[in-house]
């Protein structure tokens, strides 16, 4: 998939700066990009350990496995396969847990996790696919970067968003499972012909 | 609610600090083996992000970002969404910090208690990068394929659009 996106990608923008007579500005963002991924991941970096760590330690003490249990009843319909088998349930749910608190880099090692052990079993397939798409739309109780971007541009009310926000995310999740059902099944009716 | 917001992070830490000196289990070297695992995890990511990143980089500077903003306007407009909201929606996949600085042009431009600036507020805050995202997970467990992933997250992304354009009508 990243080879194919990526091909697109660099292809496309060779064409448009042709076009547009921005090949030097191009150049630039080569030999700038590479050098930004690097600083990305050492920004990454540091978060990434701490919160291995921390991750590890509150794991050690059964939170994890604590927050799974709270949180079952909604996931284990959004994951049946994986609930049912016991595979990967503390990290999904700390993962849930972590997003919806605005800990996203909390969320990211305990999403990889998850990804890790969903995709070590085949019957998890599915939920592994609706794991990844929903991690393109998590639920946030309180965005606060974008708060913080509202009433700097002087916004007369910054807060009025989080309850629009929940609901558009919501019935987002709601659409992104219903869609990922539909292809699973589509899918399975696939790999059974072959 | 920004205060409260505030409370999430250090209670956490908080509550690894009280497990850490009441368990009788070794927790500093559960703590510095899962360092070690973050360390090797972003090492292990740092292709996968030179590759995408320098790719995004590219496109934007080519112009072909502009491009596809311009692309889509009619089809926007079909479908009911400002066509403030473009340069926003179009970035919003693909790069994180490019979403950030679309947004607070448009907020500088339309003001965020404008039916745009609503509207990019619910959709900036009920999604994600998904180039990032998926390439960053799929790179983890090793997969070529990523499946029906990738379509399903972009479908979802356009109902995110349509729909914080439907709520932020609704709002005003």
């Amino acid at each position: 998939m990243l080879t194919k996106v990526f091909s697109v990608l660099v292809s496309s923008s060779f064409v448009f700066a042709l076009l547009c007579g921005r090949m030097s500005q191009l150049g630039d963002a080569i030999i700038n990009g590479a050098s930004d991924a690097v600083t990305v991941s050492i920004t990454m970096l540091g978060m990434l350990c701490l919160w291995k760590g921390i991750i590890n330690v509150l794991d050690g003490a059964g939170v994890t496995k604590l927050i799974s249990r709270i949180s079952r009843p909604i996931l284990c319909r959004i994951y049946p396969a994986a609930f049912c088998a016991g595979i990967g349930t503390g990290e999904i749910s700390a993962n849930f847990a972590a997003n919806f608190l605005g800990l996203g880099n909390a969320a990211l090692p305990m999403g990889l996790s998850a990804m890790e052990k969903l995709s070590q079993n085949s019957n998890c397939y599915h939920d592994m696919m609706t794991f990844s798409v929903l991690a393109t739309c998590p639920i946030q109780l309180i965005p606060t970067t974008l708060i913080t971007l509202r009433s700097a541009s002087g916004s007369s009310s910054p807060y009025a968003i989080i309850a629009p926000i929940l609901v558009c995310s919501l019935a987002t999740v709601c659409f992104a499972v219903a869609l990922c059902r539909i292809c699973a099944f589509f899918d399975t009716g696939k790999r059974r012909k072959r | 609610m920004t205060y409260v917001a505030a409370f999430f992070l250090p209670s956490v830490f908080l509550c690894g600090a009280v497990i850490m000196f009441f368990s009788k289990k070794d927790t500093l070297s559960l703590f510095l083996s899962g360092c070690r695992e973050g360390a090797k995890l972003t090492y292990d990511l740092l292709p996968t992000l030179i590759l995408l990143i320098v790719a995004v980089k590219m496109f934007s500077a080519s112009g072909g970002m502009a491009a596809l903003c311009h692309a889509a306007s009619p089809i926007c407009k079909a479908l009911g969404i400002p066509p403030e909201l473009l340069p926003v929606a179009t970035i919003r996949p693909i790069s994180g910090s490019g979403a950030t600085a679309a947004i607070t042009e448009l907020f500088s431009v339309h003001g965020p208690d404008s039916a745009a600036g609503i509207a990019a507020s619910v959709l900036m805050g009920s999604s994600d990068t998904i180039l990032y995202t998926l390439s960053v997970y799929f790179a983890h467990i090793k997969a070529k394929r990523t499946g029906y992933a990738l379509p399903v997250s972009f479908a979802v992304m356009i109902f995110c659009l349509v729909f914080s354009c439907f709520i932020a009508k609704m709002m005003l």
